[in-house]
């Protein structure tokens, strides 16, 4: 029988991520602002890179596993993101620019430093 | 170097020590359970010879349906984990912040076979298509590289 999953408090996830280039796999999870819809979103940064979230579901589906029985038939996956995306919205926004006038240089920490997302340091 | 986290991070650890799962099956239906089972004694696929668009179709039954089915492998650089949410009890215990999750993988795969129940699988299911994806994200967001920047005005000055 499958050994895997003996102890398991929670039902597992399945998530399908870029394979970690050293035997160091540890990725932070980032809460930063989607660039289009401005929400808190999770990010994956792991390898000296960022990933976004995707997941796939549909209606009805479950895993064998192995030999394991999982009833969440969705599956996430990771895919690279260029920071440029993330980080164009803040730059506009920190330009602080309007009309006429084309806005102001500042300091990148303070740029980067976002009410509630601690996330970008 | 050791980059330092803040100490409520969330975080994912894929570190490539778990389990190989061998088969990994996406059922057409839901099953209410969540557990080990004896998935391989009794859930036997078996090729069917038949091949639709190059896809390889297999056939096997599950409480006396017939599913049809196919086999997805990842795209290069890829690996599939199972994650389990790790507690964090001592953060827990300090009364510090209890939302942070983290995930470590426990077991991996390198593709997944998919189930039909009425339809022959075919590179227009959703799944594949899903995958199109991973390989689209890498050609999008990439970082370029000055081989890359080389390459393309070596081109454009042949093309001009």
């Amino acid at each position: 029988m499958a050994l895997w999953c003996e102890n398991m408090s929670l039902p597992p996830r399945v998530l399908v991520a870029p394979r970690p280039s050293g035997a160091n796999g540890q990725g932070n999870i980032l809460l930063l602002r989607h660039p289009k819809l401005e929400e808190e979103t999770q990010y994956l940064f792991t390898d000296g890179q960022l990933h976004e979230f995707n997941w796939f579901k549909e209606r009805y589906g479950s895993w064998f596993l192995g030999d394991y029985v999982c009833e969440d038939g969705s599956v996430y996956y990771c895919t690279l993101v260029d920071p440029i995306f993330i980080l164009l919205p803040l730059f506009e926004a920190a330009r602080m620019s309007n009309g006429k006038d084309l806005g102001k240089f500042r300091q990148l920490d303070e740029i980067l430093y976002i009410e509630g997302y601690p996330g970008y340091q | 170097m050791e980059q330092a986290t803040p100490p409520a991070a969330a975080g994912i650890d894929l570190s490539p020590a778990a389990t190989d799962l061998g088969r990994v099956h996406l059922l057409p239906c839901g099953i209410r359970h969540n557990s080990a089972a004896a998935v391989s004694d009794y859930f036997k696929p078996r090729d069917t010879g038949v091949e639709v668009d190059g896809v390889k179709v297999e056939e096997a039954f599950f409480r006396g349906r017939n599913l049809q089915g196919a086999t997805v492998a990842l795209p290069d650089g890829y690996r599939g984990s199972v994650l389990e949410k790790k507690k964090n009890e001592e953060k827990d215990a300090q009364g510090m912040d209890e939302e942070a999750s983290n995930f470590v993988s426990r077991a991996e795969f390198q593709n997944i076979t998919y189930w039909n129940h009425d339809t022959m699988p075919s590179a227009e299911d959703p799944l594949p298509r899903c995958f199109h994806w991973l390989a689209i994200a890498n050609a999008m967001h990439k970082p370029v590289t000055a081989e890359d920047m080389a390459n393309m005005s070596a081109r454009q000055n042949q093309n001009s």
